[in-house]
């Protein structure tokens, strides 16, 4: 009953309906709690970057009246609706993304062709929104999009990615031209090298294209954060966690309010065992936006400091947020993780991880299909979606960990050696419990040898 | 906690809305004459985004010329919006053979970062190399941003933020033509279901609400002439940065542009970028080639599109130094025998979209009149005296 009161009430908060009415008549909305203000951020100095994200609202502000005064423009539109996916990437306003799609589609209607910036932003929105299929199907419409133009391959390349479908990635990053400055591209290619068994291509890349986002001040303030997140993420994967630690330090001065960097120290210092560290970092994050992921490190660290019924609650509120995903058609699989992790709502995590394979079977649907399974008891369908998650040598200790317990429960001794120890080798801290268990079970089979 | 909790539908997207968006940020190509050209300069670097160019009389000194340049288009009212230090702004100058290779270069950094930004000017003086790849000359002078000074050797020079010059009812245009590459993908709309721009009255300049970060010079035309010219000159100007490819620690060109709307409505999108990084010299190979599939494919007469490569390749603005006044494409017409001799060269007030559409439409110049749309001949945007001064630097205050 409360949380159903919860789900009802929230609705409330974040479904109003027609976001383009709203957009139209923005006056409070740039005043309104997602507006970032200067008390906000504590950037180190605007030598560093040029924050250009507290001017986000006073030009969105400006598109708007543009948009009013020429209606039946599509360039104001177009770039209103860029100014809004940014802002969403800024403060998490998900009403940004939907004026973002609604502004983008105004803009195709009045110019359907030569205007294929609008079909990208317009995807971007619905990739965001997790509506791969109908992102995928903008971007191949070869009627609105020039398809060997790079960013249109580098979008659908990114797409494919989230759908599975790595093949058709490569093919498509296979046909992106050596170009200097093509740093968005080098993120896609970093991403695909990352999934595909290649950490160390993926890393050197990534790094320099962070370095070639920063020689640049004028770059916005929050992508280069971005870069700087991608490369502590890749720093951890490798198991350099001071690197680590550094880049996502560096992403904060950069952006005081980059979400995904408070997640990735919650994560950095849950495997440490620093748990007070691990829940001021979770509850950075959380402020901003209570992610799933984030709130689980909360919850962890919670636990690890003896704070039961705190961690009870965020618990609680883990599970709302499950709830409202699910509502708006979201299977999230950070849900299906915690659940599965912490052995509660079994059943249900292996429901979001089956739904969410059927959406878009990427290596980490079946990863976390794989260990919802085996929590299940499920072992074969666990193994099956364990060696699916693996077929590309995805150099990721926490998926090797997994695959390398299923593979001992199915009787497979040789591989779950083998990928308990990559594990390991990659990451020593890649999991604040598995890292541990990881060596107590290989110490376990020396043993027995 | 409420403040978070409406935000409850951020989700995993983060990571993904994040890729795409750096492959998108803020984009509007096709703005034209230039602004916002190519995705990489729209996206990732928009203060090396080159917009229009002008080369004029100085109407207080014949003996002085103006060159002023325009990037980072799209800045609106109220908006502070740095310049870049990394990026290396020249005016190039050909001076001698008119072969489109530059003779005497003129060179700006901005230094700093944060409110205080100064400006150093290097040159004019010959290169130390010629083409894509540039070394900066002796410096000359600096000075804060938005301030006028004059250099060691006599160059008055503004850096700053101005009204954009630029007029034109883009809007309009990209009705009548909504894509120029119809031919190449299966069922786009063909040009031309819209065959007139607004009236005066409802016509709209596009760019009328937004600034523009500007270089202006005002120097004695000697100094942009090299031993052995006849006075006459081709402009052109460039956008660099270093790269990890140029070990030398030399700057290597990521635009170029000179002529206003050449690339925009002649040009493939896709071809811009290539057109970029190129210097003048290939211009008569590659550039007319697309001028004249436009023109034919507009049903338009070979001559038109004679006429068009005639004055407007390569893609440099051509001005006569000898000469103490001139108009549009001046130099060139005069060449031709079409108008008596003059500076040619552009000046902000130019309205050099209407001279395009009245050749490329109209019988300006070649007198054809076959296959042409009279009521395509004007978007009836005119300069409004409002954005410009009479006096250094020629381009408006900016909107506040």
């Amino acid at each position: 009953m409360y949380l159903r009161l919860w789900l009802i009430v929230l609705c409330l908060l974040v479904l109003p309906g027609q976001p383009w009415a709203q957009a139209l008549d923005m006056g409070d909305q740039n005043n309104s709690q997602f507006a970032i203000r200067n008390s906000q951020l504590t950037g180190k100095s605007s030598a560093l970057v040029f924050p250009d994200y507290l001017q986000r609202s006073h030009i969105i502000n400006f598109y708007e009246q543009e948009v009013h005064k020429s209606p039946d423009s599509p360039l104001p539109l177009r770039l209103l609706a860029a100014q809004y996916l940014k802002r969403f990437r800024e403060t998490g306003d998900v009403e940004d993304l939907l004026r973002a799609e609604q502004a983008a589609r105004s803009s195709l209607a009045i110019q359907p062709y030569r205007n294929g910036i609008s079909s990208m932003l317009l995807a971007s929105a619905l990739l965001s929104q997790h509506r791969f299929q109908e992102a995928l199907d903008l971007v191949t419409d070869s009627q609105r999009l020039v398809p060997s133009e790079p960013s249109v391959v580098s979008l659908t390349a990114s797409i494919q990615m989230e759908l599975g479908n790595y093949e058709a990635a490569h093919q498509l990053l296979q046909t992106l031209p050596d170009e200097e400055g093509l740093s968005g591209h080098n993120a896609v290619v970093a991403r695909y090298q990352e999934l595909t068994g290649d950490l160390a291509g993926a890393r050197e890349l990534l790094e320099q294209t962070m370095q070639q986002m920063d020689s640049f001040y004028t770059n916005s303030a929050e992508t280069r954060a971005w870069f700087h997140v991608r490369a502590g993420d890749l720093a951890f994967a490798s198991g350099d966690l001071a690197l680590s630690l550094q880049r996502y330090q560096e992403a904060l001065d950069l952006f005081p309010l980059e979400l995904a960097a408070f997640t990735g120290l919650a994560r950095l210092y849950a495997v440490q065992h620093r748990w007070q560290e691990a829940l001021e970092a979770a509850n950075q994050g959380i402020e901003l936006v209570p992610l799933v992921e984030t709130l689980g490190y909360k919850a962890d660290a919670q636990r690890a400091l003896g704070a039961r019924k705190g961690a009870a609650e965020t618990e609680a509120l883990i599970e709302v947020v499950g709830h409202l995903s699910q509502v708006k058609g979201i299977y999230d699989r950070a849900l299906a993780v915690y659940y599965t992790e912490h052995g509660i709502h079994l059943p249900e995590a292996l429901q979001i991880a089956q739904r969410e394979v059927a959406l878009r079977d990427d290596i980490y649907a079946e990863d976390t299909l794989a260990w919802a399974a085996a929590a299940n008891g499920h072992w074969q369908d666990a193994q099956r979606a364990s060696q699916q998650a693996t077929r590309y040598g995805t150099e990721d200790a926490l998926l090797l960990f997994h695959a390398g317990t299923i593979a001992l429960h199915c009787g497979d001794r040789e591989v779950a050696i083998k990928q308990l120890t990559q594990a390991l080798n990659l990451n020593p801290q890649f999991h604040y419990k598995y890292a541990d268990e990881a060596r107590r079970v290989l110490a376990d089979l020396e043993e027995t040898l | 906690m409420r403040l978070a909790i409406a935000r409850l539908f951020q989700t995993t997207a983060v990571f993904i809305a994040t890729l795409s968006a750096v492959l998108l940020c803020v984009v509007s190509p096709a703005l034209a004459s230039d602004h916002q050209d190519t995705t990489f300069l729209a996206t990732k670097l928009t203060a090396a985004d080159l917009t229009d160019l002008f080369v004029f009389e100085d109407p207080a000194n014949t003996d002085n010329v103006v060159l002023a340049m325009d990037f980072d288009p799209l800045i609106v009212a109220g908006e502070v919006r740095p310049f870049d230090p990394s990026v290396l702004y020249q005016f190039k100058i050909d001076s001698l053979g008119n072969d489109g290779v530059e003779d005497v270069v003129l060179q700006f950094m901005v230094n700093g970062t944060g409110p205080n930004q100064t400006v150093i000017v290097y040159g004019p003086g010959k290169p130390n190399t010629v083409g894509t790849q540039s070394t900066l000359l002796p410096a000359s002078g600096t000075s804060n941003l938005n301030t006028t000074f004059t250099t060691s050797n006599g160059v008055t020079t503004f850096v700053g933020l101005r009204k954009d010059p630029f007029f034109f009812d883009l809007s309009q245009f990209l009705k009548i033509i909504p894509d120029r590459d119809f031919h190449n993908q299966p069922d786009p709309p063909p040009p031309f279901q819209v065959l007139s721009f607004r009236p005066a009255g409802q016509a709209q300049d596009t760019l009328d609400p937004y600034n523009v970060h500007s270089i202006v010079v005002e120097l004695p035309k000697k100094l942009l002439l090299s031993q052995g010219s006849n006075g006459k000159i081709g402009v052109w100007m460039t956008t660099s940065v270093k790269t990890p490819r140029l070990r030398d620690g030399s700057f290597a060109q990521i635009e170029r542009l000179a002529i206003p709307a050449l690339n925009e409505l002649f040009m493939d999108f896709q071809a811009h970028n290539v057109s970029n990084l190129q210097t003048p010299k290939n211009d008569q190979s590659n550039q007319s080639n697309f001028i004249r599939t436009f023109i034919a494919t507009v049903g338009r007469p070979k001559g038109i599109s004679d006429a068009v490569v005639a004055v407007a390749i390569p893609d440099v603005i051509q001005a006569d130094l000898n000469q103490s006044t001139g108009v549009y494409f001046g130099t060139q017409l005069a060449s031709l025998g079409a108008a008596p001799p003059n500076l040619g060269g552009r000046r902000p007030k130019d309205d050099v979209i209407d001279t395009t559409l009245s050749v490329v439409f109209g019988s300006a110049v070649t007198n054809i009149t076959a296959g042409a749309i009279p009521t395509l001949t004007t978007d009836n945007v005119g300069p409004k005296d409002s954005n410009f001064l009479s006096t250094f630097p020629y381009l408006g205050n900016p909107r506040t």
